[in-house]
């Protein structure tokens, strides 16, 4: 079972997203937008952070580039199906050379778990 | 100096002195303006029946391809052909009648049967003493305008689907995530089995959108957008087939097979443009077999560095007689009166500039008939 915060400004897929790791065993905290996200990051011990990339109020870069300079900070998961005129793979190109993995939108219930479990898993 | 002040001074009187003095000063440069004209122009003798050309430019010998004496003595409506819309000419026949000037564009042909696109203005010309003597026609071919006109259009809203698509996409994406995700995670612990198969179909049908909104997404993703001068092989080509599925009936059967093709090719064709040319052909086989039918479409390499792709149908195929005429301009009888006929040309013309050419043949047999339908085979070098 791992800590693990959930970072997307859009309620029904964070919300189906938290639903299968709840279900799979892990404490999952949602924020809506990166500084949100960022202020849990601080406050909590988390072992791993998810976080959607295109997101209104702040970006999800933002998040991946904070927690990953911090030395011993949590894993990291960039998410993103792009945007208008973006495809998923630009949207995920600068945070995915910080994150420790990356998960392109739209993926399935049983690859979000066997991705949270290869980083988590000791 | 000296001249062009007598010029000036004698414009204010009258136009025809101007005239008269070009005339006499220079009697060349007036035949030398007409002969030297880009523009084709043409006087009809309106002192005599019918009209018959008295004079007609270079201009016209180049754009017609009927020589001065063959058309000297005759009226001009020999330029006419069977595409050409009665409702102009009777604007024409109007006009003369009321010896008014009129602005017509309307198919022409060549001497050699090759349909041309007209912007014609005629001006009924008057003597000094207000008599009418002739009828001028200033005319310009405007084909190549009128094809490039269509593709850019078409490309501009291929591009603007694109974008639209790709927008559309991301909304449904983030709509049906939560959809099959959530029921995906719950359907095990349904032990009602009716219930369970219900909830089952509703999934198999969240995953089909979605894999809908995927293709479509595909549409938007840089390759619609003009950037690149290459259309990636087999896959271009198929997800352009995907979209063409959506603009033809349901009726028609679209089969595909791209199995002799072993690696990933580039052709040099930007992806918007291939599409056209694509989407034209499958359109049109759709409309040749009355939306009901099949289309195969083949995609083979061959040893030469090129390409071809097949695009067959089983509907009523190409009389014989029209084979070479079906990618000229305005060739509309096969197809719907509502078409500009300017499809088959625009696909030519693309196609061409890339080095490729196209070919027409028998496609299909016929489901019922005895005969086959049609097959535009594309050849296109490609990139290595």
């Amino acid at each position: 079972m791992c800590q693990i915060l959930l970072i997307d400004d859009m309620l029904p897929v964070r919300h189906s997203i938290a639903a299968t790791l709840r279900k799979a065993g892990h404490d999952v905290v949602e924020a809506e937008d990166g500084s949100k996200g960022l202020e849990l990051a601080a406050r909590d011990r988390f072992d791993l952070v998810i976080t959607d990339i295109m997101m209104p109020a702040s970006d999800g870069t933002d998040v991946v580039f904070t927690l990953k300079s911090q030395v011993g900070g949590p894993k990291v998961i960039a998410m993103s199906g792009g945007g208008s005129g973006i495809s998923a793979d630009e949207a995920l190109q600068m945070s995915g050379t910080q994150a420790d993995a990356v998960l392109t939108k739209p993926f399935t219930n049983e690859v979000l778990i066997e991705t949270v479990h290869s980083l988590t898993a000791r | 100096m000296k001249q062009s002040g007598a010029l000036m001074k004698s414009w204010k009187n009258d136009g025809y002195d101007v005239l008269e003095d070009i005339a006499g000063q220079s009697p060349e440069l007036l035949k030398s303006i007409l002969e030297g004209s880009p523009d084709t122009i043409s006087l009809s003798d309106a002192s005599r029946p019918d009209l018959p050309l008295a004079y007609v430019n270079p201009s016209f010998e180049k754009t017609t391809g009927y020589q001065r004496a063959d058309v000297l003595g005759r009226n001009c409506r020999f330029l006419q052909g069977e595409e050409t819309s009665s409702d102009d000419v009777a604007r024409i026949r109007r006009a003369i009648a009321d010896r008014q000037p009129v602005e017509v564009t309307l198919v022409n042909y060549r001497k050699s049967g090759e349909p041309f696109l007209n912007a014609l203005r005629i001006g009924p010309i008057f003597d000094r003493s207000g008599q009418l003597t002739a009828f001028l026609g200033i005319q310009r071919d405007i084909t190549e305008q009128r094809l490039r006109a269509q593709q850019d259009n078409t490309r501009n809203r291929l591009e603007a689907l694109g974008t639209a698509s790709g927008a559309l996409a991301h909304q449904l994406n983030n709509l049906l995530h939560p959809v099959a995700s959530l029921l995906s995670l719950h359907l095990p612990d349904i032990t009602d089995a009716n219930m369970r198969k219900d909830l089952e179909i509703a999934l198999y049908s969240a995953n089909q959108a979605a894999e809908l909104s995927q293709s479509l997404l595909g549409l938007s993703r840089g390759r619609f957008e003009g950037g690149d001068s290459a259309t990636q092989l087999p896959e271009g080509l198929l997800r352009i087939i995907d979209l063409a599925r959506l603009m033809v009936p349901a009726s028609m059967v679209i089969e595909t097979s791209t199995g002799s093709l072993s690696q990933h090719l580039k052709i040099p064709i930007n992806e918007t443009l291939f599409a056209q040319v694509v989407i034209n052909l499958i359109v049109n086989a759709s409309q040749a077999c009355e939306h009901s039918g099949r289309i195969r479409i083949d995609l083979t390499a061959s040893q030469t560095q090129r390409i071809k792709i097949s695009i067959a149908d089983d509907g009523p195929g190409i009389p014989d007689a029209d084979v070479n005429k079906i990618f000229m301009p305005f060739y509309t009888k096969r197809t719907s009166k509502k078409g500009s006929g300017l499809g088959l040309s625009v696909v030519k013309r693309i196609i061409n500039e890339s080095g490729g050419l196209i070919q027409v043949g028998k496609g299909l047999p016929q489901p019922k008939g005895r005969g086959f339908g049609c097959v535009i085979t594309l050849d296109i070098p490609f990139i290595t």
